[in-house]
């Protein structure tokens, strides 16, 4: 595995830091020595130059002294001897001075020495008075002063060369300083630029990966080099790929699947949006309802505005069963759930029960004739008995009591029949309405009225509350009594003597609901599913008491949803239960006018 | 004596209505179809009160013999009986001059009074 981007980093900064560090040492070392070279030249040519004043001062006096020998040789002895003592003291510093000194310095240091002695030598005689000639005192007065002429311009010919050398040196350790930090500086940089170039390739194949990832090319690779971060990103980008690939993949199928299953579906299912907008449609539902193309509303095209408020309950998730349209000579069944609380929309499936309906519709026919056959020989069963009760007197207790209990029986299957012939003619279509708007207040408190003995009788309190700004409702007000009384009928029947019986009426939108409640025992849950379902009853002993036929609740129910209504239930054991009824308000101008024959089926 | 004239394809029925309306002090003739209301009408032996007609006779029913009679400027009251509860389900054009239609199973009740405030006996 390649070095880690961390470790090459730490390497990098280490050698720079040495590289610079060693170059700092040796140039300030290097400062250092030249300074110490510098300051110990400095000195010794100080005093070498201190030395050489000495001689020259020395020389002058010998001079003086040489001079006045003849005249005055004790003055010329004393100042001689002083010019020696002097002589004698730079010989000293010269010979002092002796280790350390260059060859130059040697050599100046020798001269002085000799110089020294060779004086010593020419003006001994002189002062033990063999005074030389003129011409050799003046040769040598000249030679004393050219010596030491010569010392002093030597010496300060050395002490310029040192100060040149010196600059030179300083130059030469500013430059070379100079020269380590930009090579520190190059070398930082090359570090630097390798790190980054050594980077811009991994990252620019991750980056062109991922980007063609993110347009889909599930199948996009790196084979990352570099430092070990990338190629452990490459690796992690690698792993990431697949497993996003592998999802795809099982979502895809899942997908195709669905699609698959949807297509090959004979039921139509259609989702539409929250605001009913149909944004898809599988083959069976296009077949079925050709207008469910994606992006049109689904309410639209509906056959008949009674259909279409049932459809937009449905879609409200208001109607907790399935809806049946006709469209053109077929009968559906359409079925709602809601998507998910995110998307908001509704899925409707979409049953073709035309042949069901057909089935239906057969056996109401028959229902239908059979009730009119039945009629005539029950008018006889029921008529004869009738006519045997006239005849009382004729008869004995028994005989009285028998035609009595044929009597009940033949009035019970009268109302069987009649309720039975109701139903059969509104599910098949037969029931024509006639719904015009009317005042909900008047109507209901019309049923009220004529429960209002019973309820009386029974020791139960009747409440009417129904809002006082209801608009009207468009149905055939003899039919909707009907289910009133009915409801009403049940609600004073199964409740207990003293109780209350609570009838209300509100708006719900553009609809009014009309609830009916009760303080009765209740209904359990597994019987509220079935209770509109013909011959369906509650509790046995009460219902033999309240003497129905099992079929009021199922002919309420037809006859709600042939106005284009709904009706549903909600019940507590031993609370009570609450009928509702729900009728379409005549606000709406599409809806049918007063008078206007509206078939419930075709 | 108030008289009225019955007509059903059911003997028992027929039977039935003479026995009821006779206990109730009516005079009763009764015909089997509609073919024979016209003949008694047209025999000009009987001159009933009230026509009680069964809507559903074969040969000819209460509503086409009633018709026929209207036709023919009879004007009696006339209560149509069928299997159903108004005129129209029981196929009456709607401006035959009918009393009333009485549904069956026959409620006696109904039908006395109203044929006593038919007839006013």
């Amino acid at each position: 595995m390649n070095p880690s981007l961390a470790n090459r980093l730490r390497i990098g900064f280490a050698l720079a830091f040495a590289l610079l560090a060693g170059l700092c040492i040796i140039g300030v070392g290097h400062l250092a020595n030249l300074r110490q070279d510098y300051e110990d030249d400095t000195n010794r040519s100080f005093s070498l130059q201190v030395a050489v004043e000495r001689l020259q001062t020395a020389f002058a006096s010998e001079n003086a002294a040489v001079a006045a020998a003849d005249r005055n040789p004790a003055d010329a002895r004393s100042s001689f001897d002083a010019a020696r003592a002097t002589g004698a003291e730079a010989q000293r510093t010269a010979t002092a001075l002796a280790d350390g000194l260059d060859p130059a310095e040697a050599l100046l240091a020798e001269r002085i020495r000799a110089g020294v002695a060779w004086r010593q030598q020419v003006a001994e005689p002189l002062l033990r008075g063999d005074v030389p000639p003129p011409s050799l005192q003046s040769r040598l007065t000249g030679a004393i002063a050219t010596t030491g002429n010569d010392l002093i311009a030597e010496e300060t010919r050395r002490r310029v060369g040192l100060d040149s050398d010196i600059d030179g040196e300083t130059r030469n350790t500013n430059l070379l300083v100079g020269l380590g930090l930009l090579s520190g500086l190059l070398a930082a940089l090359l570090l630097f630029g390798g790190m980054i170039r050594s980077l811009r390739k991994p990252l620019e194949q991750l980056v062109d990966a991922a980007g063609k990832l993110a347009d889909g090319d599930l199948r996009a690779r790196v084979a990352v080099g570099g430092p070990a971060e990338t190629v452990k990103l490459g690796g992690a980008f690698n792993e990431m790929a697949d497993e996003l690939q592998v999802a795809y993949r099982s979502v895809e199928e899942g997908r195709q699947r669905l699609a698959v299953t949807l297509e090959s579906l004979s039921d139509g299912v259609v989702t539409v949006d929250e605001t009913g907008t149909v944004t898809d449609a599988n083959p069976a539902a296009r077949q079925m309802i050709p207008w469910a193309e994606p992006g049109t509303p689904i309410r639209e095209s509906l056959v008949g505005p009674l259909q279409a408020g049932r459809v937009e309950r449905l879609l409200a998730g208001r109607e907790p069963e399935e809806v049946q349209i006709s469209a053109g000579d077929e009968t559906l069944a359409l079925t709602a759930s809601k998507l998910g609380a995110a998307e908001g929309g509704t899925v409707v499936s979409i049953r073709n029960v035309s042949e069901r309906a057909r089935v239906e519709q057969m056996k109401d026919e028959f229902v239908l004739t059979a009730s009119h056959e039945l009629r005539s020989p029950l008018t006889s069963v029921q008529g004869f008995a009738e006519l045997l009760i006239l005849e009382r007197e004729k008869l004995d207790d028994s005989q009285a009591e028998t035609v009595q209990i044929i009597l009940d029986n033949a009035r019970h299957l009268v109302r069987l029949l009649n309720d039975l012939l109701d139903l059969a003619r509104s599910d098949v279509g037969r029931l024509a309405i006639h719904p015009v708007p009317t005042e909900v207040g008047p109507l209901v408190e019309d049923v009220v009225r004529t429960l209002g003995v019973r309820a009386d009788e029974q020791g139960q309190e009747l409440i009417c509350d129904i809002d006082p700004a209801l608009p009207p409702i468009l149905v055939e007000a003899d039919r909707i009594r009907q289910v009133l009384i009915n409801l009403l009928t049940n609600a004073v029947e199964y409740s207990p003597r003293g109780a209350t019986v609570r009838v209300s009426a509100a708006r719900v939108g553009n609809e009014v609901e009309i609830a009916i409640s009760d303080t009765g025992p209740g209904i359990p849950a597994k019987e509220l599913a079935h209770l509109f379902e013909r011959f369906t009853r509650g509790d046995a002993g009460l219902t033999q008491r309240v003497g129905g036929t099992g079929l009021g609740l199922a002919i309420s129910k037809s006859l709600v949803e042939l106005h284009g209504g709904a009706i549903n239930v909600t019940s507590t054991v031993g609370a009570g239960s609450t009928f509702r009824v729900v009728l379409p308000a005549n606000t709406d101008s599409s809806r049918p006018n007063s008078g206007k024959l509206v078939e419930g089926k075709s | 004596m108030t008289r009225v004239l019955i007509a059903d394809d059911s003997e028992t029925i027929l039977l039935l209505l003479r026995r009821r309306l006779e206990l109730a002090g009516y005079d009763v003739t009764s015909a089997a179809d509609g073919q024979e209301v016209m003949e008694v009408m047209n025999s000009g032996n009987e001159d009933p009160d009230l026509l009680l007609l069964d809507a559903m006779m074969p040969r000819k029913s209460g509503i086409d013999a009633l018709a026929d009679l209207r036709e023919a400027g009879v004007e009696t009251p006339a209560l149509i009986v069928s299997a159903h509860q108004s005129g129209s389900d029981a196929g009456a054009p709607p401006d035959l001059e009918v009393s009333g239609y009485l549904a069956k199973p026959i409620d006696f009740d109904d039908l006395l009074g109203r044929i006593e405030k038919l007839t006013g006996s």
